[in-house]
């Protein structure tokens, strides 16, 4: 160890620990966030003990998850084994029950609309972050968290940038794929017909897939029919044929 | 502290922010065979679904630690989408993706290579490479401290040494952690 001047203190590296691994009582707590704000050396020196502590972690984390990994490939091939003959029972089942109902039950159940969905919907994958520009860093940061799967902060972050004024098709559509995705198919239809509303939108075939599969996710047929024959995308003109009343 | 949503009380949750490995794995056993589905439908093999799938397990662990998931769901749907979205990135990683409508946020953009680690930030593998660079005594006092969260006491024990000379060694562990991680990011 060299005897370079030290970057932090033990008592500061102390404070960064408990603070990071939950050890202190609310009051210290609150204390100690507001002093990071006030003073930007502590923050500073605060967040590199962070990046290292996280960096510490995730290696952990890391090294743990092959262990993790053991345990699904052996209990991975005991359910296989399990499953096939469960498998093979139900398969057997089945189709004793469709000769029994002359063969057509299956794809007239109530969910036949709802399977559909679930097999065909998978959400835009979003686009690619920019973070440089910080005019659209606030757009970006809830891409970013869009991407991730955290559909209702994307969403918090876009409405709060739509009630600001900022008004464009792009933002629309993600909106209408973030609710969507957050299994909230009426308002994700709310901003999809109003992106189609105007002349010449942005994302026009994928507003109209996304569209299709909101009215099919409410089991409107017809609805879902109707807009996925607008869109041109290959996988809409798949889906509207399998599409039952 | 940066923006954080509304929480509530979820144990899964907490066992996440605290490392707890029976907890974690219990929601990565349950959520990687559902996975493992999908990608085999999806054209994918067993290698690429276990490093997409351990990328997400991070992401997941690193969104909850940061408050960025506001505990109303299970963590093993919330896991589950990051991962499919991963997937879908991942198919479409080296396909042209499509631009944006005029109004400002246009990008005719290439998606970049397909590597599977691309979303590590360059500063988190600066950190990951200074830790690789560390020795093996202070990596294993570490990750016992600050991964496993063991008392400083279990870690003495541990590493045969006392307790007040285990707190010394980690201070300088990190010290040494932080001056490998300036180098590394001054020189490349």
């Amino acid at each position: 160890m060299d005897r370079e001047e030290a970057y932090w203190t033990k008592e500061e590296q102390g404070l960064f620990e408990r603070y990071l691994m939950d050890q202190m009582e609310p009051g210290e707590k609150a204390g100690f966030e507001s002093s990071i704000i006030s003073n930007p050396t502590l923050n500073a020196k605060f967040l590199e003990f962070k990046a290292l502590f996280r960096a510490i972690e995730e290696a952990g984390l890391r090294h743990a998850m092959e262990d993790f990994h053991k345990g699904v490939q052996k209990d991975g091939k005991e359910r296989r084994l399990v499953k096939t003959s469960r498998a093979v029972f139900r398969m057997a089942a089945t189709i004793a029950l469709l000769m029994a109902l002359g063969g057509v039950w299956y794809f007239y159940t109530p969910n036949a609309n709802e399977r559909l969905f679930e097999a065909y919907y998978v959400p835009d994958p979003g686009l690619p972050t920019v973070m440089g520009n910080s005019d659209n860093y606030d757009f970006y940061r809830a891409m970013v968290a869009y991407k991730q799967g955290d559909y209702p902060f994307a969403i918090e972050a876009w409405e709060k940038l739509r009630s600001k004024g900022v008004a464009n098709d792009t933002l629309d559509y993600f909106l209408g794929s973030a609710h969507l995705a957050n299994d909230q198919p009426d308002k994700g239809i709310e901003y999809f017909e109003g992106i189609l509303d105007k002349e010449n939108p942005a994302f026009t075939d994928e507003a109209f897939f996304y569209l299709g599969l909101a009215y099919l996710k409410k089991d409107e047929a017809q609805q879902a029919r109707k807009y996925l024959k607008e869109s041109d995308l290959e996988k809409a003109k798949v889906l509207v044929e399998k599409i039952k009343d | 502290m940066g923006k954080t949503l509304q929480k509530i009380d979820n144990p899964q949750v907490t066992a996440f922010k605290n490392n707890d490995r029976q907890a974690m794995q219990k929601v990565y056993e349950h959520t990687y065979s559902k996975f493992r589905n999908h990608v085999f439908k999806n054209s994918g093999n067993e290698a690429e679904a276990k490093d997409i799938f351990q990328d997400a397990f991070v992401a997941c662990w690193r969104n909850i630690k940061d408050d960025k998931f506001d505990g109303t769901g299970s963590i093993e749907a919330y896991l589950y989408t990051i991962a499919r979205n991963k997937w879908t990135d991942h198919l479409r990683s080296a396909r042209f993706r499509k631009t944006v409508g005029p109004e400002g946020l246009s990008k005719v953009v290439q998606e970049e290579g397909d590597d599977l680690g691309a979303d590590l930030d360059t500063k988190r593998q600066t950190m990951l490479r200074a830790l690789d660079q560390l020795g093996d005594a202070c990596q294993q006092l570490l990750g016992l401290f600050y991964y496993e969260r063991k008392t400083m006491k279990q870690v003495a024990k541990d590493l045969g040494i006392a307790a007040a000379s285990a707190r010394n060694k980690k201070y300088r562990c990190m010290e040494r952690l932080r001056s490998l991680a300036e180098d590394l990011t001054k020189n490349g």
